[in-house]
């Protein structure tokens, strides 16, 4: 008796580890690997106003595929560190994600990051796409561009100052301002500084006075600089660099300044809390403020859902991004390889119109051409409308054509 | 000229504004607060925050805002500085720093690294006003340069007059010899870093009208920083001619050579004294000895 009760145990003991066994293999064939991607982003310091939003993008339009099952059956590993807009930070995040088996990395932050994390990406041998607000760097650009640097951004280190000029070309044309002087405020960092330096030399072209004013970053109070353009009758203001624009407006108000003042880059919440009509915002993608497409819905839902920080325009860039990376992602497959990537992305298309532009990247271009058009506050309607037609540029933004809907 | 000089002068009234609270701490307490720019930021903060609470009762917001300044000043000393009494000096100022980074990473997470606009919470636009032909002064530069007057004499008036202003200076020269005439230190000292947060506080709710309030705010602490080193860490009264030349060559720098090299000013006059001066205009020698 006694010895057919402890078989009787030793047969529960058994099955019971069978069991177990078998539902352990269970639940490893349906956690399969993910795909890896690291995000080095400058979600503080001075410049994480205009990066933190892109980021966030980018998280909440992961976190949203992820929950719909992932990318070929595979969840999407998204590894975010903060660079402060730190280029020493930058590089070793990207050197931590290579490290943590990263398949691909991308950036959103300051163009001081740039190189650390070009270099970093080249060294691990993983494509690098700079996106979510970021400047697309010179190793994007046609006709020669560094086989793993890719950009989905908008803004363009070459195509920028042409842009920047152009607007201003066309307000003034709306305004009947003949003789222009622009006023040039600019952080003093690496392409920031570039664009300027560009902008000024195609103002100049124009036959437009020009004055450019670099500031340091973390500069507090730019009353002196205000002053020195009032005083040269400067009448267009442009900036270029991070949240320069909320420094150098509000210092140009407060001297009775009648100019107009465009934002290069960001801020379209700054427009709607300003509410001024002497302020322009050059925007690539169809605001969030406009609130008129059936996405601008769905990303402000998402972002409720999956805790985004911060819900601005700026987070559009990020959304963005995370399009072109799914795509990436699905054409590639699996297992996901450096060479895979390449493949797929020297000859890919991903269409984000209206919402955003047509990504399309060539072996001699991975950065394609750019939209934009200018926006300013409506006091009438109280609402951020258009003040200028859609203009596209290349890459590097010499050629630059009027654009009717879609984009 | 004339715009020049106000806006130099403005420029001066809000750095001295922002000085103040570091050099109420060190005499008092002999602690370089090292988080005072933090607080500068932090008292940017509770005015955006608090004043729409009151339905936007400008007035009625900064009283509020001041109070929790006051609170949090007591909070810091007694949490904070007081465990520390008595250590060796550099403790304090090691746990400034940490507070500092402390500040500002909870106000990013807090409010994200935005930059907010405080006009917008206290309702009355930062407008341009034509004083004289040549001279345009917005409201909030008219209001940096009244606060700073309000301030500053406020303080010495304080410390000359009233009692606990009286006892305050006691307790600056020897705390052990103001204890020993029966005044309360511990008082005191929670006393000294409530008024040095609430000009802190006035500080930030000025800058962030006038310009705007993100955790980054606290860099003009750095500057603030400066002044009261060149005035003398000791000496309120240095303030004002330490704020009026850091102003003046910062802004005539900028204006006249170039914004990038007006930054580092502040730090190179505040060298230039160190080398100089070591105890700042119009602190004493004695100080600098007996520490």
């Amino acid at each position: 008796m006694e010895k057919k009760r402890q078989f009787a145990m030793l047969g529960l003991f058994l099955s019971m580890v069978l069991i177990d066994l078998a539902s352990s293999n269970a639940i490893a064939a349906e956690v399969k690997e993910p795909y890896k991607i690291g995000m080095s982003a400058a979600r503080t310091g001075p410049a994480a106003v205009s990066y933190t939003p892109g980021s966030e993008g980018i998280r909440v339009y992961i976190e949203k595929i992820n929950e719909a099952g992932g990318i070929n059956g595979r969840p999407i590993k998204l590894m975010i560190e903060d660079d402060g807009g730190v280029g020493t930070k930058a590089g070793s995040n990207i050197k931590k994600f290579a490290e943590a088996g990263a398949h691909l990395v991308t950036v959103a932050s300051v163009s001081a990051t740039y190189g650390p994390a070009i270099a970093e990406a080249r060294r691990a041998n993983i494509p690098i796409l700079f996106g979510a607000g970021s400047v697309s760097p010179k190793e994007s650009l046609p006709p020669n561009p560094d086989p793993l640097v890719f950009a989905t951004s908008d803004k363009g280190m070459l195509a920028d100052p042409h842009r920047g000029v152009e607007t201003i070309s066309q307000i003034a044309s709306k305004l009947g301002i003949k003789q222009v002087i622009i006023g040039i405020v600019v952080m003093d960092i690496p392409v920031a500084m570039g664009i300027a330096q560009r902008m000024k030399i195609l103002a100049e072209k124009k036959g437009w006075g020009v004055i450019m004013s670099p500031i340091p970053p973390g500069a507090v109070d730019l009353t002196a600089v205000a002053a020195k353009w009032i005083e040269r009758g400067v009448n267009f203001g442009i900036e270029s660099g991070p949240t320069v624009a909320r420094l150098m407006y509000p210092a140009l108000m407060k001297r009775g300044w009648k100019g107009n003042f465009v934002i290069l880059y960001e801020a379209f919440n700054y427009l709607t809390d300003i509410k001024a009509d002497n302020l322009y915002a050059i925007c690539s993608v169809t605001p969030l403020e406009m609130m008129n497409l059936p996405e601008h819905k769905e990303i402000v839902e998402a972002s409720k859902k999956y805790k985004a920080s911060i819900v601005l325009t700026e987070n559009l860039w990020g959304w963005d991004t995370g399009k072109v990376l799914e795509k990436i992602l699905r054409q590639a497959g699996w297992p996901p390889t450096t060479k895979k990537f390449l493949e797929v992305m020297n000859d890919f298309e991903c269409d984000n119109r209206p919402l955003a532009r047509l990504h399309k990247w060539t072996p001699n271009d991975h950065l394609g051409s750019l939209v934009w058009r200018a926006y300013k506050w409506d006091k009438k309607i109280r609402q951020v409308v258009p003040v200028t037609d859609w203009r596209r540029s290349s890459a590097t933004g010499e050629i630059i054509e009027k654009v009717v809907p879609k984009l | 000229m004339i715009q020049f000089i106000a806006d130099s002068l403005v420029l001066a009234c809000l750095y001295a504004l922002a000085s103040m609270g570091f050099v109420i701490i060190y005499r008092s307490s002999r602690i370089l607060n090292l988080a005072h720019g933090e607080l500068i930021m932090l008292g940017g903060y509770f005015g955006f925050v608090i004043i729409p609470l009151l339905g936007g009762i400008t007035w009625a917001g900064v009283i509020l805002a001041f109070l929790c300044s006051f609170v949090l000043g007591l909070l810091l000393y007694f949490l904070f500085i007081r465990p520390l009494m008595g250590e060796p000096l550099f403790a304090p100022i090691m746990l400034t720093i940490g507070l500092s980074i402390m500040l500002k990473g909870i106000a990013g997470f807090i409010w994200g690294a935005d930059p907010r606009m405080l006009t917008l919470s206290l309702k009355i636009p930062d407008a341009p006003h034509q004083i004289f032909t040549d001279l345009i002064l917005s409201t909030y530069d008219i209001a940096i340069i009244f606060a700073a007057i309000f301030f500053l004499g406020g303080i010495l008036l304080f410390l000359k007059y009233s009692r606990l202003g009286i006892q305050m200076r006691a307790a600056a020269e020897s705390h052990l010899l103001a204890s020993q005439r029966g005044i309360n230190i511990l008082a005191i000292l929670a006393l000294t870093w409530s008024i040095a947060v609430i000009t802190a506080t006035a500080a930030g709710i000025l800058y962030g009208a006038s310009v705007n309030i993100s955790p980054e705010t606290g860099l003009v602490g750095i500057k603030a920083l400066s002044v009261a080193i060149v005035g003398g860490m000791g000496s309120i009264v240095g303030i004002i001619p330490a704020a009026l030349i850091v102003a003046f060559a910062e802004y005539g720098v900028s204006r006249y050579i170039g914004p990038e090299l007006s930054e580092i000013i502040p730090m190179a006059i505040m060298l230039l004294v160190l080398l100089i001066r070591p105890w700042g205009l119009l602190g004493t020698k004695e100080e600098v000895e007996r520490l």
